[in-house]
């Protein structure tokens, strides 16, 4: 990246910490937005309309995540997504491959499954039509008086089912699917990723929490780090907002913040602080994986600091010696990668903090009527020990935002967001108003809007 | 927090003022009677952490205090809920004050990492 002089001042601290980014990313002084990417209309958040136009246009046509490849992990096992008021199962068949179907009886619509389980086939609960795990249709009682019913015909609506990174996307519309398949569609992305060895993450945690707020508010807070120093100021002691690179990749974008460093914003802050606050209060501190009080070792006797090389450096050792222990292949990551926050967006809602070993992910969906509420998805995905048994996936769990559970870093998001959508209602404001810092949100809008003016 | 720091102090407490001792930081200094530490620590051109320059906004002037509890200002309102929110669990123990926030009345020993003369921080290292 290059530093215009212009702009070097607001950056002192990349050359200062010998921060490195990627070639392609970007400062917020150096992006342009348009006005039409600077104004979005408040009403696109508020309006049942939109929604209905959101679910039909977006969401019903759009590859997205819906389980994990272990939570599919044997034959038989299913798993139900739902998004809008649609209901689709992501089954393993007894030849290994994870399909998605409609979860809907072909003969009168009933629902086939619920949550998740295991089952030898899909039996309607209703009259008993049976379908296989490969969605043929294979059994209905009393066959002989229902003359117009063909196999084909019958069998149940497969969609698009692909798997990246050990992530199980499905496309409800099979033919879109067809035309981009996955890996087209996530692009640069899918590249970018591939050190971080993902497939062999397991989920070990999935909180369920409903939102008083659209799904584009609640996702979009989760893509910028302008909100940081004033929502969660407690954790500029470990990261750089104001170095924090921007880049839109397609219908995705990235965003990367330094860890180990703190904040431009903060005249001094003691290594001690650093290290305390990197540790304990980091919204992804679940992956350090031990006690992070203080070590002795980094004082001597008189209580000095003695640590001879930068506390971002010890943070990369550190990660690295761990990712050692645990018989983790890092050696497709930068140094920075072992640090720093790599924060993905893959569109529509779907986004996770990348670090070496772990990440902490994001999925915002629409409620299926009501703009103002929407179902956002945490999830901790981990590299497990390879030394040790492969933990089972992590049960899903519905908790409230204000659950100690959800973590203060997380529950401070949360309690803006139900403000957001109330201050969306009031009639003088029209619009709301984005800066280059969110650059992402302006791109997650084009792609919304490009989608929405399909056919 | 565990004090693992054991230097002598240096001293900045003239006669017959409160003095505000920051252990971990190992600096001391006096204040005028109704003076934030905060504020106090400023006029000896001592560097404070924070984001917000002491506008009881960002929290980060968070301290521990040790000794001397009564000889500081109650604590208000909007500081209790600035550091419920920022510091969960942590920020309700009346122990834990804004330095921006609390008038110093009498002696009072903190702890508090990273306060600093401004002439001998280590603008390399962090």
């Amino acid at each position: 990246m290059t530093i215009e002089q212009q702009i070097a001042k607001h950056h002192a601290n990349v050359e200062k910490h010998h921060l490195q980014f990627p070639e392609t990313t970007m400062w917020p002084e150096q992006i342009q937005l348009t006005e039409e990417e600077t104004l979005y209309p408040t009403s696109e958040y508020t309006d049942p309309e939109r929604l209905k136009l959101e679910l039909e246009r977006v969401w019903y046509r759009s590859w997205q995540y819906a389980c994990r490849q272990e939570e599919v992990a044997n034959p038989g096992d299913y798993y139900e997504y739902v998004i809008g008021t649609q209901s689709f199962l992501v089954a393993r068949g007894e030849d290994g491959v994870i399909r998605a179907f409609r979860n809907a009886c072909r003969h009168r619509g009933t629902q086939l499954k619920k949550g998740k389980g295991n089952a030898p086939d899909f039996t309607c609960s209703f009259h008993a039509w049976c379908f296989s795990l490969k969605g043929e249709l294979v059994d209905i009682p009393d066959r002989h008086l229902f003359p117009g019913v063909t196999d084909e015909e019958y069998r149940l609506r497969e969609v698009g089912c692909d798997v990246w990174a050990g992530f199980v996307f499905i496309n409800p519309d099979p033919e879109r699917a067809k035309q981009q398949p996955l890996l087209e569609f996530l692009g640069r992305v899918a590249e970018d990723l591939e050190p971080y060895h993902m497939e062999r993450y397991r989920n070990a945690m999935h909180a369920v929490i409903h939102l008083d707020c659209n799904w584009k508010a609640a996702i979009e807070a989760f893509l910028e780090a302008y909100h940081v120093s004033f929502t969660h100021p407690q954790i500029l002691a470990y990261l750089d907002d104001v170095n924090t690179a921007l880049e839109t990749i397609g219908d995705h974008s990235r965003m990367i913040v330094p860890y180990g460093v703190p904040s431009m914003r903060i005249e001094h802050v003691d290594e001690a602080e650093i290290y305390e606050a990197y540790f304990n209060k980091s919204a992804t501190s679940f992956r350090h994986k031990q006690a992070t009080s203080l070590p002795p070792e980094l004082f001597d006797e008189d209580g000095t600091w003695t640590l001879d090389i930068p506390i971002r450096e010890y943070m990369m050792q550190h990660h690295e010696r761990i990712g050692q222990e645990s018989g983790h292949d890092y050696s497709g990551l930068t140094r920075e990668q072992l640090v720093d926050d790599y924060d993905y967006h893959i569109f529509p809602g779907f986004k996770f903090n990348s670090h070496a070993g772990a990440c902490l992910g994001f999925r915002s969906r629409p409620h299926p009527t009501d703009p103002n509420k929407c179902i956002f998805d945490v999830f901790k995905f981990i590299w497990p020990n390879e030394h040790e048994p492969i933990p089972e996936p992590a049960p899903m769990v519905e908790v409230e935002y204000t659950d100690p559970s959800v973590g203060l870093v997380l529950s401070q998001d949360f309690s803006n967001l139900a403000k957001v959508q109330r201050g969306m209602h009031d009639e003088t404001l029209t619009h709301v108003t984005f800066g280059s810092p969110e650059v992402r949100i302006t791109n997650f809008h084009n792609v919304i809007e490009r989608l929405l003016a399909e056919d | 927090m565990t004090d693992v720091r054991t230097k002598p102090l240096a001293s900045l407490d003239p006669v017959g003022e409160p003095v505000v001792v920051v252990l971990q930081s190992q600096v001391s200094f006096s204040a005028e009677p109704g003076e934030t530490v905060y504020a106090a620590a400023e006029r000896h051109d001592l560097c404070w952490p924070t984001a917000c320059g002491g506008r009881g906004i960002c929290g980060l002037c968070v301290m521990e205090v040790e000794e001397g509890r009564e000889n500081l200002g109650p604590i208000g309102i909007e500081e209790r809920e600035l550091l419920t929110r920022l510091y969960g669990a942590d920020g309700e123990r009346p122990e834990v004050r804004l330095a921006c926030r609390a008038k110093v009345l009498g002696d009072v020993t903190v702890r508090r990492r990273g306060v600093k003369p401004r002439s001998s921080r280590d603008g390399d290292k962090t």
